[in-house]
């Protein structure tokens, strides 16, 4: 039996994974270890820590109800990091996939966990050397939970297309707004939670896959939204790192806004047809972006992913006043309106400068200082 | 009627073309044979001992006149060296980061300092234990280059590494001058030589570099970012500027070195892209070790052995003890710096071709100074690599 650790609802938290790039040619390096070294140096109590490649370093603010504060929690774990990096020379670039490093040169970090998943996974393990943003928002129970995994799962097609920032992938233009779904769509447990009504169905489900020795721990499944026991959460991890903290913090403060309306608003319920739509509007969300169609799998009505942000923007304004989020709400509906992503803004760079090299230099500068 | 003889006259000696073909050859073959015996030994080592057996003082396959003829192709190599030497060398970082420039000054001066007592107290002329001490600060760069690439090393300790041995070659270049200086002093050249001489290789040389990476950017920037056309155009450069400063009797080690620094430097519009010199590089140091290996002789060693390996355990220890000491101002555990200082062991072998074109005009002198580097090089050749590349792997910066 899992057991869920209520907590405080609409409490939130974000993880960002981070590229490490040399600044000679900006191809990825390996520089995690290097970069804790110096960073551990001093006692920040911060929440850094290596990921499966030692190109990536993973960062993780603490519990926030306020994103103000959260943002200014990461603007201090950045300052700590560029400084690391500047030390080392290091580059800190966001962006959910590096656009021309080849998996094959990627390394597994040093650890045991790492280890073993490389040996499962073969060439995956190397390919998923890729970079999201996984953001959790509190629940006050497992059922709570269940509900709001189910309800969110309509909305996934927007955190896709807000924070879309992998267009080129080893080297060339994927026509992708997000490339990097894709590497995850390999992985066997990859997809979306069973359509189970409550903690207890959910429960029953884990266990019969945990008998059959398909699973040990939650941390098996890589779903795109799933709810995280141990920290009372559920978690939503199709967000490509975004390339500045700014957009990473609206968009977790727009997760929070959505799960404070579904709370709120108790006539909702599940439908099982989400997860007809599922694939479809996930995939129009990483190949087009703001530009893909979304289907809505109540009335089966069709419009762009741009439209359906602008609507639900609007459906939120009250819930959004209420929390305090208006303003990133604002900064998104903005970014929506515009139809500019960070794919968009990578490809301009390439466009005037031809070299992706010189398209991570900018995109580490973006990162590094705004 | 006699008969047009079509065949030529059966050749005395090999050819350069020829020559260079063997060598090659001769050095993948002797590489692989050593890989075979010994797989953890870097590939150059294996240069080194193919170029000794088959050079003057081994098999004599390949003799000292051919050895001069074919002087162009490791010129070239050399050239190639120092530019994607300089390249890597991020002057920001080394402002910005003042413990690596300690760290690289601190070394360099300690280890001129100690190697110039070692070898007066070993009864050695003051002057040339001045410009081999001053040699001995020249980590080499063709080696560490060519191990970092060989094992794929990244990290902290592979970048101070390269950073410290271009301060390294820097400053032994400028004390080495200054001793040229001294040299001319003493053999009563008149006033304008002992002055000008070094002013003049150690400015003409930066300013070719500097007026060279000009032309890159700009022509650079004409031909775009097609990076196949940017690598044609570098090696071009490299090419015109290994000549221009043969020409002009300047150093092309110093004006490559400035080349590939001020070419990164200068280029605020980004305007080139990294080239990716390894294809031709890695030819080029087949060449460059086979030749370094044919022209080491045995000789001095025997005659010098104490004085070499009293200079060799004193620069490692020195090497060593400092970069351990300072590997907190580097920020990277002692193990680490200690590592570090190990990986500095080669000696740079373009220190032959420094002294004899520095100190061509009086053999006398020439004759006394190769033979210590010689002698310190026989060994230190065939050991630098392999330390190199032990420092790397153990330091876990290697991917194998």
């Amino acid at each position: 039996m899992l057991e869920f650790n209520n907590s405080i609802p609409l409490t939130m938290g974000v993880e960002l994974e981070l590229q490490i790039v040399n600044r000679r040619d900006y191809n990825l390096t390996r520089g995690s270890d290097d970069l804790l070294r110096v960073i551990n140096k001093t006692a920040h109590g911060y929440d850094i820590k290596p990921e499966i490649t030692e190109s990536m370093i993973e960062i993780a603010t603490s519990v926030h109800s306020d994103h103000h504060a959260m943002l200014a929690e990461l603007k201090e774990m950045r300052s700590l990091l560029v400084a690391a990096a500047d030390k080392l020379n290091l580059g800190l670039a966001g962006g959910g996939a590096h656009p021309f490093q080849h998996w094959e040169d990627q390394r597994i970090y040093p650890a045991d966990r790492y280890k073993l998943v490389s040996e499962l996974y073969g060439y995956l393990a190397k390919q998923f050397t890729v970079y999201g943003q996984h953001i959790h928002i509190g629940c006050p129970s497992g059922d709570e939970a269940i509900r709001l995994a189910h309800l969110l799962a309509r909305y996934i097609p927007h955190f896709i297309a807000l924070s879309a920032s992998s267009p080129y992938y080893q080297g060339v233009d994927t026509s992708f707004q997000s490339s990097r779904l894709t590497s995850i769509n390999a992985f066997p447990l990859s997809g979306t939670m069973p359509f189970v009504p409550d903690w207890e169905a959910f429960n029953a489900f884990f266990n019969k896959m945990a008998q059959l020795k398909i699973v040990a721990s939650m941390k098996d499944f890589y779903w795109d939204i799933r709810p995280k026991p141990e920290y009372g959460t559920v978690e939503i991890r199709v967000c490509d790192t975004p390339l500045s903290i700014d957009t990473a913090v609206a968009l977790g403060a727009y997760a929070q806004t959505l799960a404070s309306y579904f709370f709120a608003q108790r006539e909702l319920q599940p439908l099982q047809t989400t997860y007809l739509t599922y694939t479809y509007n996930r995939f129009q969300a990483c190949r087009f972006g703001l530009a893909g169609t979304l289907i809505d799998p109540a009335g089966g009505a069709q419009s762009s992913i741009q439209q359906d942000i602008l609507r639900t923007i609007e459906m939120l304004a009250d819930a959004a006043d209420d929390l305090g989020t208006a303003d990133a709400i604002e900064q998104l509906r903005v970014r929506a309106l515009s139809g500019q992503s960070d794919a968009g803004w990578l490809r301009g760079c390439y466009e005037k400068s031809g070299s992706l090299n010189d398209v991570v230099r900018q995109q580490s500068a973006v990162w590094m200082t705004q | 009627m006699t008969a047009h003889n079509f065949l030529p006259a059966w050749p005395h000696a090999l050819n350069v073309l020829t020559a260079t073909g063997i060598i090659l050859v001769l050095g993948l073959l002797g590489a692989h044979l050593l890989r075979r015996l010994l797989p953890q030994v870097p590939a150059i080592t294996g240069y080194v001992l193919s170029g000794m057996l088959i050079g003057p003082t081994g098999l004599n396959l390949v003799n000292v006149s051919l050895l001069d003829d074919i002087s162009l192709v490791v010129d070239l190599s050399l050239g190639l060296v120092l530019f994607e030497l300089g390249r890597r060398v991020d002057y920001k970082w080394l402002l910005r980061e003042r413990g690596l420039l300690i760290t690289g000054v601190a070394l360099s001066t300690l280890t001129y300092i100690a190697l110039l007592l070692l070898l007066t107290q070993l009864g050695i002329d003051t002057l040339i234990a001045s410009m081999v001490a001053a040699l001995g600060m020249a980590t080499s760069p063709a080696v560490v280059l060519n191990v970092v690439r060989e094992v794929k090393a990244e990290g902290q300790v592979s970048e101070r590494m390269i950073n410290i041995v271009v301060i390294g070659n820097a400053l032994a270049f400028i004390v080495f001058s200054m001793g040229l200086a001294a040299v001319h002093v003493e053999y009563r050249a008149d006033w304008g030589s002992y002055l000008l001489h070094p002013f003049y290789l150690l400015l003409g040389s930066i300013l070719l570099g500097g007026v060279i990476s000009r032309l890159l950017l700009w022509i650079g920037h004409l031909l775009g970012r097609d990076s196949q056309t940017q690598l044609i155009l570098v090696l071009a450069l490299i090419a015109a500027t290994v000549g221009i400063a043969e020409m002009f009797k300047l150093s092309a080690l110093i004006a490559l070195l400035s080349f590939g620094i001020a070419s990164r430097i200068k280029d605020a519009r980004h305007a080139i892209v990294e080239p990716d010199l390894s294809p031709y590089t890695s030819l080029f140091y087949v060449a460059l070790f086979v030749f370094a290996g044919a022209n080491l002789q045995w000789s001095y060693l025997l005659m010098l052995w104490p004085v070499a390996l009293a200079f060799i355990a004193l620069r490692l220890l020195i090497a060593v003890g400092l970069s351990t000491g300072l590997a907190h101002l580097n920020g990277i555990p002692y193990r680490k710096g200690a590592l570090l200082g190990f990986g500095l062991t080669p000696l740079s072998g373009f220190n032959i071709l420094m002294v004899q074109h520095a100190v061509g005009e009086y053999p006398q002198f020439g004759a006394q100074l190769s033979a210590l580097v010689v002698a310190i090089l026989v060994i230190l050749e065939i050991l630098g690599p392999i330390c190199t590349r032990v420092a790397l792997v153990a330091s876990g910066e290697a991917k194998l």
